[in-house]
């Protein structure tokens, strides 16, 4: 039985960060996720994935040139669901399946490269040395979503409906969410590009500069 | 191109919705290979930034990656 094993010594960042015990904790809490994953509860799942996405995608950050990073960390999340299903992997150690899940994406992000053809112009072994990055799962946090509630509410009417369809059922086709705004879809990107940027600049006014959460 | 026809476009592509093809592959949006590399780098912080912004509302922390995860696997 395939038994993969990760200590907290592993990667060239892992161990230089001090952990808050808040981070031991959503550790301890994003590992328990995932074992019940691996018993088939789809909510579970869900859970380690929300604790797991902004760590995973910050880790891709220097593929983003290369590859379509939302293909990347949506094709990881689907194989490490089945990583999860099969009984005769287990995950061992500090931040396992995080630290398993940096791996399958950048197993996925070389395959999308070489899909893309675009390989010949990537320093692969630039890729291998990627650090792990943070190895932390990022716990909710509320003082964040309220304050982004709030700036929300005060948008304009119309990128406010846009950006809210976005977020609400961002999974769909715009071309569905503009219709049921009754907005031409290029109509519907202009609002949302306009909500992003009143949402940003009342975010900084409140103290909250996405610039800084999102790096 | 103009700076608001590369909003537009990294806009386009920073929706987590996804085509895929026959074999059921997850196809990079068609935006994606418009845009010039800093235009990706610019791409990937609205995404990361909508995900941030999409999982702080909702009630259970899922943003709409997760939800097209989720789609797929139920």
């Amino acid at each position: 039985m395939p038994v993969c094993s990760f200590t907290s010594g592993s990667g060239s960042n892992a161990g230089q960060r001090r952990l808050a015990m808040t981070d031991s904790d959503a550790a301890e809490r994003m590992e328990a996720a995932f074992r019940s994953a691996r018993l088939g509860d789809r909510d579970e799942f869900a859970l380690w994935m929300a604790m797991v996405e902004i760590p995973l995608r910050r880790n891709l950050s220097r593929s983003a040139r290369e590859v379509d990073v939302e293909v990347v960390v949506q094709e990881t999340f689907l194989r490490m669901w089945l990583i999860a299903q099969d009984r005769q992997r287990i995950l061992e150690g500090d931040r396992a399946s995080l630290k398993y899940a940096f791996r399958v994406a950048r197993n996925v992000a070389l395959e999308e490269m070489r899909r893309n053809r675009r390989d010949r112009f990537v320093d692969l072994d630039l890729l291998e040395a990627l650090p792990e990055g943070r190895v932390e799962p990022d716990p909710p946090d509320p003082a964040l979503r309220r304050a982004i509630r709030e700036c929300m509410d005060r948008l304009p009417a119309k990128p406010r409906s846009a950006i809210s369809a976005r977020v609400r059922d961002g999974m769909l086709p715009d071309r569905d969410l503009a219709s049921g705004l009754r907005m031409k879809v290029n109509t519907f990107l202009q609002n949302i590009v306009r909500a992003r940027r009143l949402l940003r600049d009342c975010l900084r006014r409140r103290g909250v500069p996405l610039e800084e959460i999102r790096t | 191109m103009t700076r608001d026809r590369e909003d537009i476009l990294i806009e386009q592509a920073a929706s987590a919705f996804r085509e895929r093809n026959a074999s059921g592959r997850i196809q990079p949006s068609p935006a994606w290979w418009d845009l010039a590399p800093a235009d990706r780098d610019a791409l990937f912080k609205v995404q990361l930034e909508s995900r941030i912004i999409e999982s702080a509302l909702h009630p259970r922390g899922f943003s709409a990656t997760i939800q097209a995860v989720l789609a797929r696997i139920m």
